[in-house]
């Protein structure tokens, strides 16, 4: 008997007569089902089993039985109080007290005067049921929510490992300076690539956040994908460079354009391309590949590396499943990234499937996405050639910029950045500080970190806009990316908002959509 | 006196990092990834071996080879590993080197472990 076929069945205990086969009887009539026990210690036993009622007659209920019922109560789960349904013997006033009595009080228990009618008993007995299914649901939600949080802890434990690698190169590299205290190309080549992986991952798992929340909304505009597959090559190159694993793009001569996110659509590519090769051995080979094929966009990824297992093919997009395997692998790989694929996929009513003919014989990744109409392309395709055009036209003149940012290493790496781009950088620690410099400085342009000590950036903002009015641009600089995050920005007196680590090119951007001041640029650089 | 170190490590930029800062101490490395360790292992004697475990710490292929060939060499052993209670250590006689690590608590391992 299933578990669901127990939270129907009612333990019938009445030792006297015919009234167990009677109760049966009505209740099979009334599409219930009804098991006779002998007495409340085989009830006792069967309930161990589940059921969904208990139907007891009171003479079944010596002392001795009733011990045994209160112990089989005492021992339910915490989620469950199964309903007792008893048929009285007939009560004689100021008669001494019933031994259920003290039950009565802590158990779920209907009592039923005799003689009996048979709607009451078939009402008490559905009602009983009814109450007692209500418990089951409630047992598998709280499994169900059981399971998800053990998940959550294998995830937690596995993100964690999947840390370590970079972290650990960052850190060896970061100690080997120089006697003149400086680090050489390669080290700083090594920090920077391990510090952008470890941002991809980082983004990879709030994204994968805000799809869950369903927070994620496409600038849909039409993509050619092989600018997107030349884009995804050029930047995974130097790793697959490092692992002496050879990528190529089989170019397309046609092109492939469909309607999405550019932004999502690279990072698509741009996941499964690095899966590819990161689990591709020392001289293996990936292939990327684009082609138009019954109107829709194909981006077929193929590598000769380690493959994947038959049976966990099925598995190779769930987040959680791919954590379950990936503690001690020394490449990482928790999944964040082809979870994240399948759901940007499906938010461009794409899909994404793996093949592998198992362990040790490389995989594929077939990418479709519904290919876009003729006039569309054309139109967007000038649009894009036009807008390139003059993005490359607007050259940043200098600015006199103010950091506010109380970590002193986030703070004299934008200050240099910014110095080296030929403006000029003034910085404070604090918002108390920061709006000191803004009121006396009055900077072109102002970065605030958000998340400063006392009086924080939506302070500063507040603070700034009330006594220079719109005389300086305040970009709000943030850890956190989400609209709502943006919105309250905007609203205590932010033009803009980047979200943290700012890379030198988001700060370009955001100088590029603020021309310069009447006043002229100052020369003090 | 120089060491001599067999570096077992898949993520090549750690790999890297670690062979030049063991270099940068009169240490001579060989590196490899955990495909090449047991061949290294079978030709060459190395006074402590520096080892990032596969899949289950108790089932890592270069432990067991050392268990089953070469057991005195488990006490030269470094797991570079995330953090372990000594219960977890798939032997006592291995040293265990927290990942992250930095220079000075590499080298303190692998002097422990000559």
């Amino acid at each position: 008997m299933t578990n669901d076929n127990r939270s129907e069945l009612l333990l019938i205990v009445a030792p006297i007569g015919r009234d167990a086969e009677l109760m049966c009887g009505q209740l099979t009539a009334h599409g219930m089902r009804g098991v006779a026990c002998r007495d409340v210690r085989e009830m006792a036993e069967r309930l161990r089993d589940g059921a969904g009622a208990i139907i007891l007659t009171e003479e079944a209920l010596d002392p001795e039985s009733v011990q045994v019922l209160n112990r089989t109560l005492a021992m339910q789960p915490a989620w469950s109080e199964i309903p007792i349904v008893i048929l009285t013997g007939t009560a004689v006033i100021g008669a001494k007290p019933r031994p259920l009595d003290p039950m009565m009080r802590r158990t779920n228990i209907t009592l039923i005067d005799r003689p009996v009618r048979i709607q009451n008993l078939i009402s008490a007995a559905q009602s009983a049921l009814r109450a007692r299914q209500r418990q089951y649901d409630i047992r598998d939600l709280m499994g169900e929510l059981e399971e998800r949080v053990h998940e959550r802890d294998r995830f937690l434990a596995v993100l964690g490992h999947e840390l370590r690698n970079p972290l650990g190169a960052i850190l060896l590299a970061a100690q080997m300076r120089d006697e003149d205290g400086k680090l050489n190309g390669d080290h700083a080549d090594l920090i920077e690539r391990q510090s952008r992986h470890l941002t991809r991952l980082v983004n990879d798992l709030l994204d994968l956040s805000r799809v869950a929340a369903g927070k994620i909304v496409l600038k849909q505009e039409l993509v050619d994908l092989r600018d997107v597959a030349e884009e995804a090559m050029r930047v995974l190159q130097p790793s697959a460079e490092q692992q002496r694993v050879g990528i190529r793009l089989e170019r397309c001569e046609q092109p492939v354009v469909v309607k999405g996110d550019p932004v999502r659509l690279d990072q698509i590519v741009t996941n499964v391309l690095s899966n590819a090769i990161k689990y591709t051995p020392a001289e293996g080979h990936v292939a990327l590949a684009l082609a138009n094929e019954d109107g829709e966009a194909v981006i077929r990824v193929t590598d000769d590396g380690v493959g994947i297992a038959k049976d966990r093919i099925g598995a190779i997009f769930e987040l959680f499943a791919q954590a379950e395997n990936a503690i001690g692998r020394a490449q990482g790989g928790m999944g964040i990234g082809l979870a994240l694929v399948r759901n940007l996929m499906q938010l461009h009513e794409g899909r994404v499937e793996a093949h592998s003919e198992g362990v040790g014989k490389g995989s594929k990744f077939t990418l479709r996405l519904p290919l876009a109409t003729d006039a569309e392309m054309t139109a967007q395709r000038q649009k894009q050639q036009t807008d390139k055009r003059a993005a490359a036209d607007a050259k940043i003149p200098p600015r006199k910029i103010a950091i506010i940012e109380d970590n002193q290493d986030v703070r004299d790496l934008l200050r240099l950045k910014l110095a080296r781009h030929g403006h000029e950088v003034v910085t404070a620690g604090d918002g108390e500080e920061g709006l000191h410099v803004l009121i006396s400085q009055k900077p072109d342009l102002a970065l605030v970190d958000l998340g400063l000590p006392g009086m924080d950036g939506f302070e500063v903002a507040r603070a700034a806009r009330e006594q220079l009015g719109s005389d300086v641009v305040l970009v709000a600089v943030s850890g956190f990316g989400q609209p709502e995050d943006k919105r309250r920005a905007i609203e205590s007196g932010f033009d803009e908002h980047i979200t943290k680590p700012a890379d030198v090119n988001d700060i370009e951007n955001v100088l590029r959509r603020f021309p310069p001041r009447n006043s002229a640029p100052s020369t003090n650089v | 006196m120089s060491s001599s170190i067999l570096v077992v490590e898949d993520y090549p930029d750690l790999r890297d990092a670690i062979a030049e800062v063991l270099s940068r101490n009169d240490c001579v490395c060989d590196c490899v990834d955990s495909e090449g360790a047991i061949a290294k292992l079978r030709t060459t004697q190395y006074t402590a071996i520096l080892l990032a475990p596969r899949l289950s710490i108790k089932g890592d292929p270069v432990l067991t080879y050392l268990a089953q060939n070469q057991p005195g060499e488990l006490a030269h052993v470094v797991l570079m590993s995330d953090p372990l209670s000594s219960d977890d250590l798939p032997d006592a006689r291995c040293h265990l080197l927290t990942k992250p690590f930095g220079r000075d608590e590499l080298l303190a391992q692998i002097a422990a472990a000559q």
